[in-house]
């Protein structure tokens, strides 16, 4: 156990460090995805696999964002031939190893059914309960500042140019 | 030999610090958002490792409500990054400097 967490930890550093040492924005999305899914697998080695797997989604969201906007900064994707360099090789190893560990981990974690009595957030119900209970306060605040963002994205995005193509 | 708090601890810093380092030197602004992104997931870590050896849950509800913040601010800063590149067609922060005194 000690040997993977180094093994994920000596990943998840050198990821970071890649990401801000990268000079191309796109590059550095990559080792960031690398980097989250390092931290998905710290989390499952936290006893928190449901968490994991929710750090999971919302990374996989995240970096898919990143890349739409960095391929549409930076006008990748037009043609030009890329070159496999072996950091890149490098960092597609890990990234399958850490899938074949995240994958292990949490078929492998016990989720058990805790009793009513506390809170936990080992399975989607017990979430579900806490988060509509104990939580609920943050939980709607969180979904206040989304609306809010959604908001402010559409304000932010909204093209002058269309009112004179309309 | 065991992993212990510490050794998260140690990592979540480690991380943090990494991702404030970025968020101060590089001028891209994509990857300065990234960098502020890396930061706030390190805490995510050090949140979990307090959680389990407190055996409470309210560190794993913060988790869920950190990644949320997380969500918000990135998607903000992505419409950021966007429409200042729409104006000015550059995402260099030396490029911006209506605010400097």
């Amino acid at each position: 156990m000690i040997v993977l967490f180094y093994i994920v930890a000596t990943i998840s550093i050198f990821s970071a460090t890649a990401v801000i040492t990268r000079m191309r924005p796109f590059t550095s999305v990559c080792w960031l995805g690398l980097f989250y899914l390092s931290l998905s697998i710290l989390c499952a080695m936290l006893s928190a696999p449901l968490v994991a797997i929710l750090h999971l989604i919302v990374s996989i969201s995240l970096i898919a964002a990143f890349i739409l906007v960095a391929m549409t900064l930076s006008g990748i994707g037009e043609g030009r031939t890329r070159v496999m360099h072996f950091g890149m090789i490098l960092g597609a190893a890990a990234a399958g190893y850490l899938v074949i560990v995240l994958v292990l981990a949490i078929i492998r974690s016990p989720i058990t059914e805790t009793p009513l009595v506390g809170l936990s957030f080992e399975s989607p119900v017990r979430s579900a309960i806490a988060l509509m209970n104990e939580y609920a306060m943050p939980f709607a605040a969180l979904g206040f500042l989304i609306l809010t963002s959604v908001l402010a994205i559409t304000a932010l995005l909204d093209d002058p140019r269309a009112e004179e193509l309309k | 030999m065991e992993i212990t708090t510490q050794h998260y601890l140690v990592l979540g810093v480690i991380l943090f610090a990494l991702g404030a380092v970025g968020a101060v030197t590089r001028r891209n602004m994509l990857v300065v958002l990234m960098s502020i992104g890396m930061m706030l997931s390190s805490s995510l870590l050090v949140f979990l490792a307090f959680a389990r050896v407190n055996l409470l849950p309210a560190g794993k509800s913060i988790v869920v409500i950190v990644m949320g913040l997380i969500i918000v601010e990135l998607a903000v800063g992505l419409a950021l990054v966007m429409s200042a590149h729409r104006r000015s067609g550059s995402t260099l922060i030396d490029d911006f400097s209506l605010l400097k005194g």
